[in-house]
C-alpha cells in the first residue's frame, strides 16, 4: 500500500522517535546493565557521599589516590571518593556535596596529580556528566567560570564527538542515548550487569577502595613525566580554591598528600615542573589556613609497587596507607600545625 | 530558549552532516526557513539558502567565509567579463586563463605551498620554508566548480548571469565542503526554475530517506573501522601478513562507506530542497576493470578531469599530430607511439593531477601515477587485444577481484602517512614480515565476520541509487537493480526501515568505540 508523502514522513518519524525514546528510557533506567566498569565505582562512591556515610576522613582526588589509599588502613573511619580522571573541577562538586551533609568530614585527604591541574579533560563529560553526577546547571557554571577566569582552552576540550559548548553540556547532562551507544555495543545491550553489581558492592564494602592489580600492565613512566611545564589552568585553580574555601567555611581540615610515584617517573619528571608545583601548593597553604601539605615533594617508590608509572598496586597501596595512618593520628592531635609526613621510601 | 539554542549552534564545532547539531539544529531550521521563504518567492528562498550555506561554511572558521565570498565575487566578475568579451576571442581566452589561474593559484597557496617550500628547503636550505597554512574547507571543490563555470562561459555552454543563481550554485551547502563537483548546466537551471522553491513533501521524504541511508553507511559501517586503520598505519614497521591485510581491507571499506555515505547524504539533502544532484558514487568495487572503476568512483571528479584536463590534452595532441601529418584514428592508436601519444600521455597527466588534487604529499603523486599505469594497461588491452568480455560468473568475479586488488594496493599508498609506511604494509601483505596468527581469537573472528558482512553489502546488495530508482534520486540513468525486493517505495515497510535506520544512525553518532578511563 503506497502511503501519501505526509503519511510516509509521519510513519518514519514516529518509528525513529519511538526507538530513540526507548533507548533513552533504557539508558536512563538501567545504567548498571551496560555501562563500563568506571560507572559502578563512581556510583558506589557517590552513594557514600549522598548518604553522608564517609566517616571522619574523606579522600578526594583522581585515580592516583583512588588506587593508593585504602580507607580501612588509615586508622580512622574514612571513605575514598577519589575517582579516575577527576580534576579539581569534579572534586569541587564532590566537596560541595560532602559539606552539605549534617556532619561534614573532619578531615579531607586531597591528592591530585599535577597534570590534572594543567588542563580540563574530556572525562568531565565522559565520566562525571555522562554518569549523571554533574548536572546541566553545574556544567554551565563551569563554562561561565572558565570564561570569567579567561581559560579559553576549556571550551576547546575535545570529547571526540563533534560537540562543544552548550550543545555538549545539554547532550551529556540529559543523557541523550547516543553517548551510550559504544557501551551498549560493547555490553551487547545488557551483559555487564553482574560484573557491575559486584564492583558496586565491593567498592561500597571497601568504602571506596579500588584495588589495582599487582601485575604490571605497562612499564612506561607516569603522566607527570609528560608535563613540560607546570602552568595551572585558570579554571582548575579556581575550583581548587573554591573547594578549599568550602572546606574552610565548614571547618574541615585539608591534608594535601602528593602520592608517591615510581622511581622511573621521578627520574623522567622535569625538576622545574616538580618545583613549580611545590611552590603552587606552598602558596595555597599561605592563602588557606585549613590546608596543610603533608609532603612538598613527590617521593619516588620502587617501580614494582606500581601497575604503571603512577598508580600503585595492592601492595603499594597497603604500604602507603599504613604510612599515612600515623601521619593522620598525629595531625589529629595537632590539627593547626603542619605535619611533615615522611613518605620517602624506606 | 531561542537564545540558548542559537548559542548552542554557534558554539558547536565542526558542523558535519553526521552530527547532532546538524541533524537536530541546522537542518530543520534550514528546511523550515526554506519552505517559509519559498512561499514568499524564489529570491527570498535563494537568499535564505545562501545565508544558511554561508553559516554552514563559517561554522568551522567564520573568517573563511570572507575567502569564499572573495572567490565567488572574483569568479563571477571574470565570468561577466568572459561573456562580454565574446566578440574578442583572444582577449576572452586571456581573461579565462586569468580566472583559471586565480583559482589554481589560491588552491596552490593554501594546499601545496607549504609542502613545496618544505621540499625545496630540504634540498636547498636558502629557500625559506613557512609555517603550515590552514587549509580552507572545501577549497578544492569550490575552486574546481568555479573553474568549470569559467571554461563553460568561454565555450558558450552556459549563459546564466544571474548572481543569485551563481552564488547558490557555488555555496549550496550539501556539496560545498566535499562535493559532488557540480556542473553548472546540471544545477543552475534547477536554481533558476521556480518550481524548485515549492514545498514538496515527496521530495522531502525521498531526500530524508537517502540521507538516512548515507548516515547509516557513514556512522555504522565506516566510522567503527577508523580505529583499526589509525592504529594500523601508526605502527607499520614489520607489519606481518594478517595485520597488513587487515589494515588494508579496513581502510578500503572505511573509504568506500565514508565516501558513499557522504555522497548519499549530500544527494539526500539536496533532494529535500527539490534539487537533484548528479551521480557521484555507483558501487565502484563492482567494477570489472579500472576504466569502469573510475566511471563509478567519484564520478563528478572523473567527469571534471575528463572534460577539462584529459580531453583538452588529448585534443591538443591530436591537433599536433594532424599538423605533423601523423595519424589520429584507431589504427594509429594501435601503434606504440600513437598509443603513447594519444592515450597514455593524457592519462598520465590527468591521473597524476588527480592524485595531487587529493593531497600534497608524495604518496598522493604515487597514487595518481599508479592509477595512470592501471588505466594505461587497461586501455592497451582494449586497443591491442580487444576481445568480447566473458559473461560467465567466475570470469566476472575474477575481473572484479583483480580490479579490486589493484585499487586496494593504490589505496594503501593513498592512506599511508609516508612512502615507507606504504611499503611496510604492502610488503607485509605479501608475507615478507611473517605470518603471525594475531587474529586467531574470538575478537579476531568477530572482526573478520564484520568485514565479511561489509563485503556482502559492497558486492551483493544494490546501491542507494538502485534502491531509490523509482524516484529518480539522481540526474541521469540508473542501472536497474537485480531484485525489486530491495527497492524503496513510499510504503509502510520502507517507512519503518528508514525510521529504524534513522534511529540507529542518530544513536551511533556518539561513536561505537568506548574511550575508557577506568583502571586504564
Amino acid at each position: 500500500m503506497t502511503l501519501s508523502p505526509r503519511s510516509y514522513l509521519l510513519c518514519s518519524s514516529l518509528v525513529a522517535c519511538l526507538l530513540i525514546a526507548a533507548a533513552w528510557l533504557y539508558t536512563s533506567l538501567m545504567p548498571m546493565h551496560f555501562l563500563e566498569g568506571g560507572y559502578p565505582v563512581w556510583a558506589a562512591k557517590q552513594n557514600i557521599l549522598r548518604t553522608c556515610d564517609f566517616g571522619s576522613v574523606l579522600v578526594l582526588g583522581d585515580s592516583r589516590p583512588e588506587a593508593a589509599i585504602v580507607p580501612s588502613r588509615l586508622g580512622l573511619p574514612a571513605a575514598n571518593i577519589a575517582s579516575g580522571a577527576a580534576t579539581p573541577i569534579e572534586n569541587y562538586f564532590f566537596a560541595r556535596r560532602a559539606v552539605s551533609c549534617p556532619s561534614a568530614p573532619r578531615y579531607v585527604i586531597y591528592s591530585q596529580s599535577l597534570s590534572s591541574f594543567v588542563s580540563a579533560n574530556q572525562f568531565l563529560w565522559k565520566n562525571a556528566a555522562r554518569y549523571g553526577f554533574i548536572a546541566f546547571r553545574d556544567l554551565r557554571d563551569i563554562a561561565r567560570a572558565a570564561a570569567e577566569q579567561h581559560d579559553p582552552a576549556f571550551g576547546g576540550t575535545d570529547t571526540h564527538d563533534g560537540l562543544s559548548g552548550i550543545a555538549r553540556d545539554l547532550v551529556y547532562s540529559s543523557g541523550f542515548p547516543s553517548i551510550f551507544t559504544a557501551s551498549l555495543v560493547k555490553a551487547r545491550g545488557f551483559g555487564r550487569y553482574d560484573a557491575n553489581i559486584a564492583l558496586f558492592e565491593h567498592t561500597s564494602v571497601t568504602r571506596g577502595a579500588v584495588t589495582y592489580t599487582d601485575t604490571p600492565i605497562r612499564t612506561d613512566v607516569g603522566i607527570d613525566a609528560q608535563v613540560s611545564s607546570f602552568v595551572p589552568s585558570p579554571v582548575q585553580a579556581y575550583y581548587f580554591d573554591k573547594a578549599l574555601d568550602l572546606f574552610a567555611a565548614a571547618g574541615v581540615r585539608v591534608l594535601y598528600v602528593a602520592i608517591p610515584v615510581s622511581e622511573s617517573t621521578v627520574r623522567a619528571m622535569k625538576p622545574k615542573v616538580a618545583a613549580d608545583f611545590s611552590q603552587f601548593l606552598a602558596q595555597h597553604t599561605k592563602k588557606f589556613s585549613n590546608l596543610v601539605v603533608a609532603n612538598p615533594t613527590t617521593a619516588a617508590w620502587p617501580d614494582d609497587l606500581f601497575v604503571d608509572g603512577s598508580h600503585m598496586n595492592e601492595r603499594g597501596a597497603a604500604i602507603l596507607s599504613e604510612r599515612l595512618a600515623p601521619c593522620l593520628s598525629q595531625w589529629e592531635k595537632s590539627p593547626d600545625r603542619p605535619v611533615p609526613c615522611d613518605l620517602a621510601w624506606r | 530558549m531561542l537564545g540558548a539554542c542559537l548559542r548552542a549552534w554557534l558554539e558547536a564545532r565542526g558542523l558535519l552532516f553526521s552530527s547532532l547539531v546538524f541533524i537536530f539544529g541546522f537542518l530543520p531550521a534550514t528546511l523550515i526557513g526554506f519552505y517559509i521563504a519559498a512561499r514568499t518567492g524564489r529570491q527570498v528562498a535563494a537568499i535564505w539558502l545562501i545565508g544558511a550555506s554561508l553559516l554552514f561554511y563559517g561554522w568551522w572558521n567564520p573568517a573563511a567565509v570572507i575567502l569564499l565570498l572573495v572567490s565567488i565575487c572574483a569568479n563571477y566578475g571574470v565570468a561577466i567579463l568572459i561573456l562580454r568579451t565574446e566578440p574578442h576571442p583572444r582577449l576572452q581566452s586571456w581573461i579565462t586563463a586569468g580566472g583559471v589561474c586565480f583559482n589554481l593559484g589560491a588552491l596552490f597557496y593554501y594546499k601545496y605551498l607549504f609542502s613545496v617550500l618544505g621540499f625545496l628547503h630540504y634540498f636547498f636550505p636558502f629557500v625559506h620554508d613557512i609555517d603550515p597554512i590552514v587549509l580552507p574547507l572545501g577549497i578544492s571543490f569550490f575552486s574546481f566548480t568555479q573553474i568549470g563555470y569559467l571554461v563553460d562561459c568561454k565555450a558558450g555552454v552556459t549563459r546564466d548571469r544571474d548572481f543569485l543563481n551563481y552564488m547558490l550554485f557555488v555555496t549550496f551547502f550539501p556539496h560545498l565542503i566535499a562535493g559532488p563537483i557540480l556542473h553548472n548546466r546540471d544545477i543552475m537551471p534547477q536554481f533558476a526554475d521556480r518550481t524548485t522553491y515549492r514545498v514538496s513533501l515527496e521530495n522531502l521524504g525521498v531526500g530524508l530517506s537517502i540521507f538516512v541511508i548515507g548516515l547509516v553507511k557513514k556512522v555504522v559501517c565506516a566510522d567503527p573501522l577508523s580505529s583499526w586503520v589509525a592504529a594500523g598505519y601508526a605502527h607499520t614497521d614489520g607489519m606481518e601478513w594478517m595485520a597488513a591485510w587487515n589494515v588494508a581491507l579496513c581502510y578500503s571499506l572505511q573509504l568506500y562507506f565514508d565516501f558513499s555515505g557522504y555522497s548519499d547524504m549530500a544527494i539526500g539533502l539536496a533532494r529535500t530542497m527539490n534539487i537533484r544532484f548528479p551521480r557521484n558514487f555507483e558501487s565502484p568495487y563492482k567494477a570489472q576493470n579500472v576504466i569502469e572503476y573510475w566511471q563509478r568512483w567519484h564520478i563528478t571528479l572523473t567527469r571534471f578531469l575528463t572534460s577539462y584536463v584529459y580531453t583538452p590534452i588529448a585534443m591538443s595532441i591530436m591537433r599536433w599530430r594532424i599538423s605533423h601529418r601523423l595519424g589520429v584514428n584507431r589504427l594509429a592508436q594501435q601503434t606504440l607511439t600513437g598509443f603513447l601519444a594519444m592515450v597514455a600521455t593524457p592519462l598520465v597527466v590527468t591521473m597524476t593531477l588527480a592524485g595531487i588534487w587529493h593531497g600534497s604529499g608524495l604518496t598522493f603523486v604515487i597514487f595518481g601515477v599508479l592509477h595512470a599505469l592501471y588505466l594505461c594497461v587497461n586501455h592497451a588491452i582494449r586497443v591491442f587485444h580487444p576481445k568480447p568480455r566473458s559473461r560467465r560468473l567466475l570470469s566476472t568475479m575474477g575481473r572484479c577481484l583483480l580490479t579490486y586488488l589493484c585499487v586496494l594496493v593504490a589505496s594503501v599508498v593513498f592512506r599511508a602517512p609516508s612512502v615507507s609506511a606504504a611499503m611496510n604494509v604492502l610488503t607485509g601483505m605479501i608475507g615478507l614480515h611473517g605470518f603471525a596468527d594475531a587474529f586467531a581469537t574470538h575478537a579476531g573472528l568477530e572482526h573478520g565476520l564484520h568485514l565479511a558482512l561489509l563485503y556482502v553489502v559492497v558486492w551483493l546488495l544494490p546501491n542507494t541509487q538502485q534502491i531509490m530508482h523509482r524516484y529518480s534520486p539522481v540526474l541521469g540513468e540508473i542501472e536497474a537493480p537485480l531484485t525489486v525486493r530491495l527497492t524503496w517505495d513510499r510504503n509502510v515497510t520502507s517507512a519503518v526501515a528508514i525510521g529504524i535506520g534513522a534511529s540507529i544512525g542518530i544513536l551511533a553518532l556518539g561513536g561505537t568505540t568506548e574511550f575508557l578511563y577506568f583502571q586504564f
